[in-house]
């Protein structure tokens, strides 16, 4: 079952083209995009979300257009949204921000509102900060507040923009676990630069770059791009595209290998490097 | 000069409600279902509470006619009638300032040349009056497929 169908989306933001083409499909489960920063991956979240109209090219979710207002407002009524830089109005409590928020989501009734906020503030693991204002909670705190507004009414599409970005990594585990359960049933859609939070909740990726989808499959299919070109050496070959020294101090070499090298199984992130062609990537890792 | 300018600040307070980067919830707001037109209002209101009351105890206090602190009403509840309306094509901030622009650029002139009965007087008033009326009852008969024009929104 298809719940997102962008086809041929493009657009530009004066003389920059934010977005060229790009077609993307997603069903139930989560679908990540992934690409370095400015690649074009919040312009398609946006247009997921309804912000953003394409230019041109055509969107459809949950089988409805969202270009049509009647449709658009059918669909925010099923949608949950983390934007990239979700703001807060900090002199809130958690409580009173994501009630704001449900109010916002056309919850008319006092009672059943409370009782759906609450639910979505115990989901988040905030209820220990439910009263507090948002200025006196940590960022990780305040990006699950974020996650918390996003599930109100348990959307059936939740489009999430770098959910992890800036956690520690006890957070971005505890948030990869709220996202999974998320995902379960339903589709979320959301945008990573990390390949560890694509491969570990990811059934299908998109790799965004400039604008343009370079890869459209399941992160097993992108990492099987990388297969026969990743090897360890003792140094950095003149061959590799990129190279880092691991913890056992032998160099990890992605790219064209010489004939005999050490061939090891790739991984995403591999694969990943070796579809953005970075050139001068050198990275030691202690 | 007070009358030209009185409308400007009620104007300005709706377009300080929309401006993006005072509202940081906006990105979330736009997502939501919440109709875009029922949030224009319920801001201008809230605009127009504080505002109003104020500049009207500024007119009081002024010198002169006690007209002067009821005369700008008129014109401010039809200038910000012609400003909602105009966000179906323009952001709510570019839509205040054609608005506050072309308010000035009229009355202005025709203050400093002491016609203030000509921007003021009877027959002005009653021109802001239908205004106002004839404004908001275009927004209530279009709000089902009113969409407010919020920058980069769909």
């Amino acid at each position: 079952m298809t719940t997102v169908r962008v086809q041929g989306a493009t657009k530009s933001f004066g003389r920059t083209r934010a977005l060229d083409c790009v077609d993307l499909d997603a069903g139930p489960g989560v679908t990540g995009l992934l690409g370095p920063n400015g690649a074009g991956k919040t312009t398609l979240l946006r247009m997921i979300a309804t912000v953003l109209a394409p230019d041109r090219g055509t969107v459809t979710l949950l089988g409805r257009d969202p270009s049509r207002p009647d449709d658009r407002m059918r669909i925010r009524e099923r949608l949950g949204y983390l934007p990239q830089e979700a703001g807060f109005h900090r002199g809130f409590t958690v409580f009173e921000f994501i009630d704001y928020v449900a109010i916002l989501k056309k919850m008319t009734d006092r009672r059943a509102r409370h009782d759906e906020v609450r639910r979505v503030i115990t989901l988040a693991g905030l209820a220990s900060v439910s009263a507090k204002r948002i200025r006196a909670i940590s960022g990780g705190m305040r990006r699950r507040v974020g996650l918390a507004q996003a599930l109100l009414g348990d959307p059936d599409l939740l489009v999430l923009d770098e959910p992890t970005v800036g956690l520690d990594p006890e957070q971005r585990l505890r948030f990869r676990e709220m996202i999974s359960h998320a995902g379960e049933g339903r589709t979320v859609v959301m945008s990573s630069h990390q390949t560890e939070d694509i491969t570990a909740l990811c059934t299908r990726i998109a790799v965004i770059h400039q604008g343009r989808a370079l890869f459209t499959g399941t992160p097993t299919e992108l990492t099987a791009q990388a297969e026969g070109r990743v090897w360890t050496d003792t140094q950095r070959s003149p061959a590799a595209l990129a190279a880092w020294r691991t913890g056992d101090g032998a160099y990890r070499n992605v790219g064209d290998p010489p004939e005999g090298a050490e061939l090891i199984p790739p991984t995403l992130e591999d694969a990943y490097l070796l579809l953005m062609g970075e050139p001068d990537l050198e990275v030691t890792r202690s | 000069m007070f009358l030209v300018v009185a409308p400007l600040w009620p104007l300005a307070g709706v377009a300080v409600a929309f401006a993006g980067g005072l509202d940081p919830t906006r990105e979330i707001g736009l997502a939501a279902p919440y109709s875009g037109l029922r949030l224009l209002l319920i801001r201008t209101v809230a605009v127009l509470a504080v505002t109003v009351p104020i500049v009207a105890a500024a007119g009081l206090a002024l010198p002169g006619s006690n007209w002067l602190a009821a005369a700008w009403l008129l014109p401010t509840a039809g200038l910000t009638c012609v400003a909602l309306a105009l966000t179906a094509r323009m952001t709510p901030v570019v839509a205040v300032g054609v608005v506050a622009t072309a308010w000035v650029l009229v009355t202005a002139p025709t203050t400093i040349a002491g016609h203030l009965d000509l921007a003021f007087g009877v027959g002005a008033q009653l021109f802001w009056l239908a205004v106002a009326i004839g404004g908001g009852t275009w927004l209530a008969v279009t709000r089902n497929t009113f969409t407010i024009k919020l920058g980069r929104s769909a």
